[in-house]
Order: structure tokens, then sequence, then C-alpha cells
């Protein structure tokens, strides 16, 4: 009879306990697992297959912008600029799991599928209005900022830190002078720091207290926005800071955001004028609870944007935020059903448009 | 010299009563001459004062006279009673809380260097013999003398059993003895009391003790070179045996023993050493097996040797006292994600994790994290009692018990990793396979393949093997590495990747030879019409372990509680499983990462977290994590995978 119970219990159990979200789902024509970048409208769609290539689909037609070796994966960066995509190649992606492997990185013009190989590093980054773009080796411990329009405008910054093998530095470009970009110290504790090609020197501007925190930052509009955000079961809690950027003095600073509770974070800058997006950690007493949401910078609101308990990252693509959630993709801002082409829409409406103006 | 007077005492079973009536009213030294009469009274001090000076006197003046007849002539051999005097003043009284029954017990305290003279350690004893007509002298004797009279003639119990814990039997005996952690505090007691009563207890208690002894006598060596060679040779000897010890004895074993004999008189400091609940206490107690904290403390207190017990203590005590401490400290020269776990959160996982870790290896050096996975689940099934030390030369030591679990199915020529050279018989390049590092135990090791072509191309002699070395070892200076050929390598700058090397043979460096290859596996299948090349699948094949999918946490809890030995593995992405680590900034971004389940444990609220070695973790440094990040990880790689497969395996064998 016991055994009898287990099973049941076992079968009561085996599927994961969870409330259905209410957020939109992402649907788009390719499958979904094949899909890399969208457009905002869908109007350029970059996927991949399973032969190792890259393509792009636009006005009907796909064209390929990228061979590798069957099995590879791409991943695209973009920004609001929409100028230029970054993209990585892993050709070893399912048989070499590596988290340091340097990648090559390849830039395609936004809607084009002609690619140049700009580097090999990870975390491809695009700046100041799509004209600069940053990558870093992870093995080398080098971090690169590669110009796009004159490829030979170039340079590099050796990070400092030797004590975490799996560190990536956040980069900002306040001008193409001066940039930010965190690094760890000797004992293993983040600070951001300000480096100015003139002077060749690192100053740092942001100094952490504890290994046991994460630094983010980002440039929105004219200021610069840090978020600090304990680790594991550290009681450094959260806050997001906000430094004017005019000067490249840093010394002023005023509070945005503050909370006991570690957040998560992963904050996303420049996706609205005057938001920013990450998430928080909404645990209260029993019940564990993570989501994503907005804050207002005026009015320094938070408002929580998501409902599925466990919200761990929020990826912006184009002129959508998304929130890839257990297999599914949820949209948090932005449209959902790409299902349908945005010609077909557009052939509809003026259809719809001529039957009126008959009528 | 013949005694004046004859006082009535000999060890008894009333013993212990009659110490105090000896130290307070008993007869004063024969030989003293001292006015003051110290009374019951006087300070303790002064009546140590007082004995030592007629202590010193009485050896003098014995140490000039001789027995008028044989020794084997004597009627009789007892202690003199100012000798007795003399352990009851220098002696721990927890020892002497061991005589119980009569002399024979107090014979054995002798015999195992647990009672001291106002001279220290016992060598030689003021014994009273009775002369063949029935006339009593003083004189002085060898302990080993004595105690074969003693034990001869009185004690034939401590004889046997001074037999089995001689350095024949010892190993044997200490099997027999049976030393086990008590479940519950009233079995404590009812230990305690039982070890007290029992006859071996001063047997078990001379380990401790010669152990400490013989740290003392390292410490006087190191301290006093200049020491005469017969001091030194005393000294050497006191080392000897606590190597003996240390050497026989386990962990578990010499912290119970020092636990037992360190309390002799306290029951509840004994117990108390058993109820502590940290790993790290535990470890100690011989509950939690020693691989569990000796790693970790020996990489925080930068020690290469065997830890002793005092280190170990050392490090529990810190570990418990301060927590932070684990945050930084653990992991310097095995690279790993950083920071590390708090130690109490730690010893929580510890406690309650199942894989057997004997080795530290270097995930931050290994770029397939495959690798550093299989190696691990290798290590808890294939060889779990085999300590490898890792430490020189850490990436090649992983590679070679993975290349070996390869190329036990497949042909050479199919092993990816490979060294080419310009064969200049054949006029062209030829790759040969190689597996990296020394390894001399396979053909394929990258020393003798490097010696086969040099043994082609520059006149190598048969059945030379090059010598893979560190550049910071590798000195052309010296002697050893004049001759024969040497594969130098820089292992800070060396992953599996990437490890630039040089090839010196007869100090000159090597050109025209190359590495190429990278060593990427498949470690669940990945392609439909071949799976039976992934390493899961080969474990399955070659060495019986057998899978079992798991979808969710309860299948998950029920599996990891049905068998001792089962972990389970599986692969999800880095952003999903570690989100505070790795943040997601492209659409369909997942990076890989597999990771080893060995428990689970309940928090005050009943959440369960899991305890969870990703493949970037430090091999001593389990994480607890919530099941909703491995399911998602796992569910999102699923996506993605050219199989659609869910990747979340029970292991068992």
């Amino acid at each position: 009879m016991a055994s009898i119970n287990k099973f049941i219990l076992l079968l009561i159990f085996s599927t994961p306990l969870w409330a259905d979200s209410l957020l939109p789902l992402l649907f788009t024509k390719q499958p979904l697992r094949n899909v890399r970048f969208i457009s905002k409208g869908g109007q350029y769609t970059y996927f991949q297959n399973g032969n190792g290539q890259l393509l792009l689909s636009k006005n009907y037609k796909a064209t390929e912008v990228l061979k590798g070796r069957p099995g590879s994966n791409f991943l695209m960066v973009s920004t609001k600029a929409r100028r230029y995509l970054l993209f990585t190649i892993d050709e070893h992606y399912h048989d070499f799991y590596s988290i340091r492997e340097p990648l090559k990185i390849y830039r395609v013009r936004f809607g084009n599928f002609t690619a140049d190989e700009i580097g090999l590093g990870q975390a491809p980054r695009l700046h100041l209005d799509d004209t600069w773009a940053t990558y870093y080796n992870l093995q080398e411990r080098v971090l690169t900022f590669q110009n796009l329009l004159t490829q030979a405008i170039k340079f590099t910054i050796s990070l400092n830190n030797k004590i975490n093998p799996y560190f990536v530095p956040q980069v900002a470009m306040i001008d193409r002078e001066t940039v930010l970009f965190s690094d760890l110290n000797d004992e293993g504790i983040p600070g951001i720091l300000v480096f100015k090609r003139g002077d060749e020197k690192s100053q740092a501007i942001y100094k952490g207290i504890s290994v046991r925190e994460k630094i983010e930052f980002c440039l929105q509009g004219d200021n610069l926005i840090v978020g600090v955000f304990g680790l594991d079961k550290s009681k450094i809690g959260s806050k997001i800071l906000s430094y004017p950027v005019k000067g490249h003095k840093f010394t002023q600073k005023s509070e945005l955001y503050k909370s006991k509770l570690n957040d998560i974070g992963n904050m996303v800058c420049n996706f609205e004028k005057d938001a920013i997006y990450f998430v928080k950690n909404l645990s209260e007493n029993i019940k564990a609870k993570y989501e994503a949401v907005r804050m207002d910078l005026n009015t320094k609101e938070t408002k929580v944007i998501s409902d599925v308990g466990y919200a761990n990252q929020i990826v912006p693509m184009d002129d959508k935020l998304l929130l890839p959630f257990r297999g599914k993709v949820f949209v948090l801002k932005g449209k959902a059903n790409y299902k349908s082409d945005a010609l077909a829409e557009k052939k509809k409406k003026k259809e719809k448009k001529k039957k009126k103006e008959k009528k | 010299m013949r005694l004046r007077t004859w006082p009535k005492f000999w060890p008894n079973r009333f013993f212990s009563a009659l110490t105090i009536f000896l130290l307070i009213w008993g007869p004063g030294n024969l030989y003293a001459e001292d006015d003051k009469v110290p009374g019951l009274f006087s300070s303790l001090q002064d009546l140590i004062k007082i004995h030592k000076k007629g202590f010193n006197k009485q050896i003098r003046q014995l140490k000039t006279t001789q027995l008028p007849f044989a020794l084997k002539n004597a009627k009789d051999i007892r202690l003199d009673p100012y000798f007795v005097r003399s352990l009851l003043f220098y002696s721990d009284d927890r020892y002497l809380s061991l005589i119980k029954k009569n002399q024979c017990d107090l014979f054995a305290l002798i015999e195992n260097n647990l009672l001291r003279s106002a001279e220290g350690i016992i060598k030689k004893l003021v014994v009273v013999v009775k002369s063949p007509d029935d006339h009593l002298y003083s004189t002085i004797l060898n302990k080993k003398v004595f105690l074969q009279y003693v034990y001869g003639k009185k004690c034939i119990n401590k004889k046997e059993l001074s037999i089995l814990f001689n350095r024949k039997n010892f190993k044997t005996t200490l099997k027999e003895v049976n030393l086990v952690k008590p479940k519950t505090y009233q079995d404590c007691l009812d230990l305690f009391d039982s070890r007290l009563k029992n006859p071996n207890t001063p047997y078990l208690c001379r380990i401790p003790m010669a152990i400490k002894v013989g740290n003392a006598a390292e410490r006087v060596l190191q301290k006093f070179a200049e020491k005469s060679d017969s001091i030194k040779t005393v000294y050497s000897g006191r080392v000897l045996t606590k190597n003996y010890y240390l050497k026989n004895t386990t962990l578990f074993q010499k912290n119970y023993l020092e636990t037992l004999c360190k309390n002799l008189t306290s029951e509840e400091k004994f117990c108390a050493f058993f109820q502590a609940d940290d790993a790290w206490s535990k470890v100690i107690s011989g509950e939690n097996p020693e691989y569990k904290m000796t790693y970790k403390c020996k990489n925080y207190l930068n020690i290469k040797t065997p830890l002793t017990p005092k280190m170990l203590a050392k490090c529990a005590k810190t570990f418990k006292a301060r927590p932070k401490t684990c945050i930084t400290k653990g992991n310097a020269g095995h690279p790993s994600i950083f920071p590390l776990q708090q130690c109490d959160d730690l010893s929580k996982t510890l406690n309650k994790s199942k894989m057997i870790t004997r080795y530290h290896d270097c995930p931050g050096r290994i770029e397939n994290q495959s690798i550093t996975n299989i190696y691990r689940i290798l290590k808890h099934y294939e060889d779990p009692d085999v300590e490898q030390n890792l430490e020189d030369n850490c990436v090649s030591q992983i590679n070679l018990a993975f290349a070996k679990i390869f190329l036990e199915t497949k042909n050479k020529d199919q092993w990816p990793l490979r060294i080419c050279y310009q064969d200049l018989g054949r006029e062209e390049e030829v790759c040969v396979p190689y597996i990296p590092g020394d390894g001399k135990s396979t053909d394929l090791s990258e020393g003798r393949v490097m010696g086969k072509i040099l043994e082609k191309n520059k006149g190598a002699p048969p059945g030379e093997t090059c010598t893979v070395v560190d550049s910071g070892k590798y000195n052309p200076v010296k002697l050893e590495y004049r001759l024969g050929c040497f594969i130098v390598y820089d292992q800070g700058d060396c992953t599996s990747l990437n490890c630039p090397r040089r090839i010196i043979y007869k100090r000159k460096e090597v050109e025209g030879i190359r590495y190429e290859g990278r060593p990427n596996f498949d470690y669940f299948p990945n392609i439909a019409a071949n799976t039976s090349n992934a390493i899961v699948n080969i474990l399955k094949s070659q060495k019986k372990y057998r899978y079992r999918e798991l979808r969710s946490l309860s299948e998950i809890t029920h599996f990891l509680g049905t068998k001792k030995k089962v972990l389970a593995h599986g692969v999800g992405c880095a952003g999903d499983i570690l989100p505070e680590h790795f943040n997601k900034r492209s659409f369909n971004e997942c990076r890989p990462l597999p990771f080893i389940i060995d428990g689970y444990i309940k928090d005050k609220r009943k959440k369960v977290f899991l305890i969870t070695r990703t493949a970037i973790d430090d091999v001593h440094t389990p994480r607890l994590i919530n099941w909703n990040y491995i399911y998602s990880g796992v569910k999102n790689y699923q996506e993605i995978h050219p199989l659609k497969s869910w990747l979340l395996y029970g292991i068992n064998k």
C-alpha cells in the first residue's frame, strides 16, 4: 500500500508545479529555437539551421550570412542605432562545452547579409551609435575596442582579474577617448574603472566593498547607471545609483533604488528613455520570488512586469524585451506574434483601405 | 644501600585513596635533609620544590650505589614510595584516573609513557629490591628491565596487552579495538564508562602521547641543530615513533583517541566531541570522511605535506568561527568560479554531499567542461579510495584519465589530439595521436610519442621518453636537464585548448613540430545516427553505468535517496543555473554548463535545495541551487539541443 501511495505521489509531483503566466508568448514563423534576431515589425529575421548556416530572411527570401560546421550556434546583439549587428559563431557548441573559449566575432550591417570578421572573443557589444564594438577574450584577459568605421582603429585593455576565470567585464564608451569597464582587484572585489586613451591610465570611479557583490553598469542618456547586487546569502542587498557623465568626474551620485534583498540584477538600459529593467528579488518569508521590474528613472518607482515566479534574465531584441523561461519566451515589451509576416499584413491593410474607399 | 625503615605501602586496589595519603602524610624522603616538613597547609608549589630537591638528591646518591647481589636473585622488586610520590606530583591527573584495580595499572601507565617523574619522561625508575636474605635495597632500574620483571611475576595480563600493542601486532590489534562513534548521548556516556574500565585504554592513549612527544621532539631538533649526537638520537627516535603512529592510524582513530585521552576525567567533554553537527567537526570526529576538509584545509594553510590532526583541528576551528574564510580561501592554484561559498553554507552541503572527492581538480584550466564533469563522475565510481595528487600537472592527469576511457573503445586514429612532424624518410608531414602529459604507463603519452619522433628525426636512442616539465622547474643549467629531451610548458598559461610548448633535445630547441586537434566530445548524444560515441554511452557500455531520466524535483530527491553512491548529472544553460554570474544579452543565448547533483537539503521552511557542483565550481565547494533554476537551465538547453533531449539523468552502477 505504501509503495502504491509513493507511486501516486510520484505521478502527482512528476510535473513541475507553477502557475501559467499571463504574459504573451513569442511566436515566430521560423521555429523559435532557430531564430537569432527579429527586427522591429519582423522586417528582418536572422536564423540558423542544422547545417551550420546563419541566414537572413527578408522579403520572403532567405540569404546565407555565414556557414560554419553543422551544429554551429550563432548569437546576435544589436542596439537602438540599428546600424550594425554583431554576432558570434560557435562551431563546437554541442561537443565542446566551454564558457571561456574565444569565438569568432563578425559584424553585419543591420538587415544585410555580408559579414566581416572583426576579432576573437566573447560578449560582443556595440557602442556610440554602433560606431564601436567591444569584445573580451577570457583566456588572455584582454578587452578589445574596435572601431567599426575604420578597421585599423583599435585598442585593448588588459584586465587585472586573476581570481575568477569566468569573469566577463561590463563595458561602456562615453566617447571615443573615454571608456568605462569593470574589473576585479587582487582580492576579487569588483570595481568600475575609467580609462582615458590619451592618458593610457585607468582610474577607479567605483570601488566595491566585498567579493560577494556584483557590479553592473550602463549608460542611459547623460547618466551612468550603476547597479550593485549582493551575491549568494550575503547581506549586502541591492542598490542602483546614477552618476552624471558630464565632466567625467563621477563624484556626484544619486541613489535611485535600494533593497535589503539581493536582487539578481541583469539590468537592461537604453530600451526606454526614462526607464531601466532588472530582475528583482521579491521573496517574502516562506516564498521565494523573482520577477522582472521596470524602474522609472524620474519617479524612482519600480513596477513588476512579469509573473513567472523565478525570472532570471531579461533579453532585449531590437524593439522587444523578452523573458526566456523554462523553454518558453515571454514578451515583456513589444510585439509578440510574428507568425504572419509584415508584408502580408501591409497588403491586408491596403486591401481594407481600398474596400473602404470603394464603399 | 640498605634501608633503615620499610614503609608499609604497596600499591593495591585502594591505591587511589592512598595517593592522597601519600601526598600529605606519606613518608618523607629518607635521603632528604630538609628541616622543614611540609604540612597539610603548605602550598603545592612548596611541596613540589621540596620534593624535586629530595628526588634529585636521591637519584645522585643511588647512581653511585650498586646492589650487593645479582638482580635475578632478588626476591621482590617494588617501586620506591618517594618515586611514586614523584609520579603523583608530575603526572597528569587524567591518566592517574585509569588506575582502578592494582599496581599493574600503574605499571601499564609507566610502560606507555603516560606518567612523568621529576625528571620528565620516565626512562629509569627508583625501586626497592628485596635481597635473598630479605633485606631491602634502593636502586635505579631501567624501565624495560623493571617492567620485564613485574610483568613476568605479577601482571601477566599487562604482559599480554604489551605484546598485542607492540609494533608487530599493532595494526591488527588496533583494527580489533573497533572504535565507534556513539549514536546517542547515552550511548556516549556508556562508551566512556567502558573505555575507562578497559585495560587497553593506556595502550591506546600511548598513540596521541607519542604524537605529542614526537611533535615536541621535532621542534627541538629544528631549533637546536647543535645538540649533542646522543640527544639527537633520542629525539629522532621520538620523531620516528610519532611518524609510525601517524602512518598506521586513520584520522578518525587519531582524533578519537586524542579526544578520549584528553578527556579521561570529563565525560561531557568527550561526548561534546561527537555532538557537533558541522561538517568540519564531523571530519575530526570521523563521522565525515577526511577529504571533505583536508583539501580545503591544505589549501587554506598552504601546506603540501599531509595534515596533522592539530592542523585539521585548526582549520575546523577557523572554518567554524570565521565562516567568511571559505568565501575567498580554499581554491588557490585550482582556479574555479569566484567567490566561493561561505563555510557555514558549505558545512551544510558537505554533510549531505555524496560525491567522493579525493582530489582537487582545476576547472578553470580545463576548457572543455565535459571533461571536468566526467572526471568527477569517474573518480566517484571507479577508484574512490585512491587519492589523486593533481598539484603539479592537473590538466594532463585529468586529460589522461579521460583519454583512457575514450581509447578503450576507439581506435587510436580517431583520437583528436595529434603531434605533427616532418618525416625525413617519407618527406611528408606525419601526424600521430598523443595524450597530453607524462603518463609513462601508456605508449600514447606525450612524452613517449615525442621520444619516438625524436628517434626518427634526431637520432634519439630507442625507447627515449621526453619529460614533460613546467617552465618554472625547467633549468638547463642543472645537471638533470642537460641530457635527454624535455617538453617545456607554462602551467600558468596552459589550458586544455591552448598550451604552448617548447621541445628541448640535448639542450637545443627542436623546430618543426606542432600540436593539433582539440578535445571535442559529445557528452550526451547530439546526433541521432551516432549515439554510441557520446561519453555517457561509452560509460554505459564499458563501465556498466545505468541512467535514469529525472524530470522533477520529487524524482531527483527520490532517486538520490535510493542508494548511497547514486549521483545525478546533466547539462543546462549557465545563465539560468547561475543567473547572478552570467547574463544573457542575445536571443536564444545559452552557454551549456554540465553539472552534478549529489544530494539535497531541506531548509527550516522545508524548502528543498539541490547540492550542485557545476563543472566550473571548485570540487570541494558545492553550492545549493533552487530546483527552479536547474529546471529552467535544462529546459532552455533542451529547446535548442539538436535532438531536443532533456539532459538530466541519475547515474547508478
